[in-house]
């Protein structure tokens, strides 16, 4: 299946935009410290931990497909 | 032997007998080194997701790391934060990877940056990195296994002879790493993993269910326990940030894990290998640090953390506690199988004699007989220090910090096309002498870089010598060429193949 130039490349920069939030979302420490007390921090793991599997689908939906049939 | 050890030991015999047999089954065409180490680039998803599982959760995750959880709390969930982290990682290297790994017959990562780099000395520093860091956690593999046969034995074995027992069934049953290659690893991956992770996460809702309903809910869990290192912990501000980032980037540095990434049928598999890892990493370990979390108020567990897997097991007898340690000996297998065929592949691909042979028909006898002299080296280290492992420990964690080291160089050389040779082996070089003197001073976090640890350390010198290298002393016009045609390959049409 092709796809256009500039389709790919909106999809290319989606993809970095998740990676990029992927890792903000894990390694911004003001953002532990935040959450570092009580039940919160667990909750505060569940949801980043969710969210980071959530985003592996969002990247497969945004994947270049051209070449597989 | 007690009936109760006789129905351990022989569920632990029954088990490994099982593996083999289907393993010993599948199709076998190991005759060449690049068939060896890469199973012909044949399996689906599916085996991918597993392979990939099998290597990544080693027995430690039921075993050290839940004794992490138990002595720290929630900080425990770090590890699956940095692994889900990780599977993104390999969904972005899925396609440079295996696409330059089946159109230069790529076996092993050294030889992926060989071929990046266009250098025989970046491919051998790299696979001497590799191997000297993964020794110290095959020894680790094979010693955990002691926890297994003592919890086992049901106190008729004590903990040294119950290692040196699990030394000597490690090794064993590397006796079929060896002969069957990355094939045989990924087909033993499924079942193992199978049984690791699904009958685990079986037996972990068990436990979950019962714990919530006697009176073992997160209210019990003591206020220290659910509290995240901050601002003003002991250990820096930082501490948290850096083991975290470390495990991201150390990840792909592993050359056992790295491999996978040749072994699937096509980058679009291995993409979907991502996908479908994530969730089940995300149930199982989720689920394992929670119940891990909440058995912390039942009696004897803050006492024997190591045992917070057997302990629990134990509410349902000697069923239920074999069944548990079979799922750390599935785990442990696919770990230290993994890696010992991963070094073995690299010392006879990359290190001896200075680099590969470019034959495709290369013969994977030498790649066998490095797996085998490994797994003997390995296990007469393991056996030797079976009474000091706490000496062996820090070796593997010293190991971690310099693995990472690779991480710039492997990253930046899949994504980036400036990078060069030059600065690959001096950032490698520079980040391990950062990390090697800062560990020695530093052990556990560094108070004047806020709590980053020796490794973050060594990342961020060798990040610095990489970009400031590539920069200043750029590739020639006709190395950047092929850099370039290397890249530009990539945008070409990808195999036919489904996923």
């Amino acid at each position: 299946m092709a796809y256009s130039d500039a389709s790919a490349v909106t999809r290319s920069r989606a993809r970095a935009a998740i990676l990029v939030v992927d890792l903000l979302i894990v390694l911004f420490p003001p953002l532990q410290w935040a959450f570092s007390a009580g039940a919160m921090s667990l909750w505060y793991y569940v949801a980043v931990t969710v969210l980071v599997t959530l985003s592996l689908f969002a990247l497969w939906a945004l994947r270049d497909r051209e070449g597989v049939q | 032997m007690s009936p109760e050890m006789f129905i351990g030991y022989g569920g632990v015999l029954l088990f490994t007998v099982f593996v083999i047999a289907v393993m010993s089954r599948g199709p076998r065409d190991d005759r060449t080194l690049s068939e060896y180490a890469t199973g012909g680039r044949s399996f689906s998803a599916w085996f991918g997701t597993m392979s990939f599982l099998n290597t990544w959760l080693a027995g430690s995750v039921f075993v050290a790391f839940a004794s992490f959880t138990v002595t720290v709390g929630v900080a425990g969930f770090y590890s699956l934060a940095y692994s889900l982290l990780a599977v993104v990682l390999m969904f972005f290297l899925a396609k440079p990877v295996n696409a330059w790994g089946r159109s230069h017959d790529l076996r092993t990562q050294a030889d992926l940056l060989g071929l990046r780099y266009g250098s025989r000395t970046v491919r051998v520093i790299a696979a001497v990195i590799g191997v000297i860091a993964s020794i110290p956690w095959v020894v680790l593999g094979m010693q955990s296994l002691g926890v297994v046969f003592t919890a086992l034995s049901f106190g008729v074995v004590a903990p040294i002879a119950a290692t040196i027992v699990g030394v000597i069934f490690i090794a064993v049953r590397q006796i079929w790493t060896a002969r069957l290659g990355t094939r045989g690893l990924i087909i033993s991956d499924m079942v193992q993993g199978l049984f690791a992770y699904g009958i685990g996460f079986l037996i972990i809702i068990g436990l979950l269910v019962w714990l919530v309903t006697n009176g073992h809910g997160l209210a019990e869990v003591a206020p220290g326990l659910l509290t995240l290192p901050g601002p003003d912990s002991p250990l820096g501000p930082l501490y948290l940030f850096a083991l975290t980032a470390t495990g991201v980037l150390g990840a792909w540095s592993w050359p056992d894990v790295f491999v996978r990434l040749f072994s699937v049928r096509s980058p679009e598999a291995v993409q979907k290998s991502a996908v479908q890892a994530a969730p089940i990493l995300l149930l199982f370990s989720g689920s394992l640090v929670v119940v891990t979390l909440l058995a912390t108020s039942l009696p004897g567990v803050p006492e024997a953390p190591d045992y917070v897997w057997f302990t629990l097991a134990g509410l349902g007898g000697v069923g239920l506690v074999t069944a548990a340690g079979v799922c750390v000996v599935a785990a442990t297998m696919g770990n230290v199988g993994a890696n010992l065929q991963a070094i073995g592949t690299q010392i006879a691909n990359d290190v001896v004699g200075g680099g590969r042979s470019d034959e495709p028909g290369q013969s994977a006898r030498g790649a066998k007989i490095a797996v085998a002299a490994v797994t003997i080296v390995s296990a007469l280290i393991a056996l030797a220090t079976a009474n000091i492992t706490t000496g062996i420990f820090l070796l593997a964690i010293i190991s971690y910090q310099a693995i990472c080291q690779i991480a710039p160089t492997l990253l930046l050389g899949v994504f980036w096309r400036r990078g060069t040779a030059a600065a690959a082996n001096s950032a490698m070089i520079s980040g391990i002498l950062v990390a090697a003197v800062l560990q020695v001073l530093y052990p556990n976090s560094i108070p004047w870089l806020a709590g980053l640890t020796s490794g973050v350390a060594g990342l961020i010198v060798n990040t610095a010598v990489y970009l400031i290298v590539s920069i200043a002393r750029p590739n020639s016009p006709e190395e950047q060429r092929r850099v370039d045609a290397l890249f530009d390959g990539l945008r070409t049409p990808a195999v036919a193949v489904h996923a």
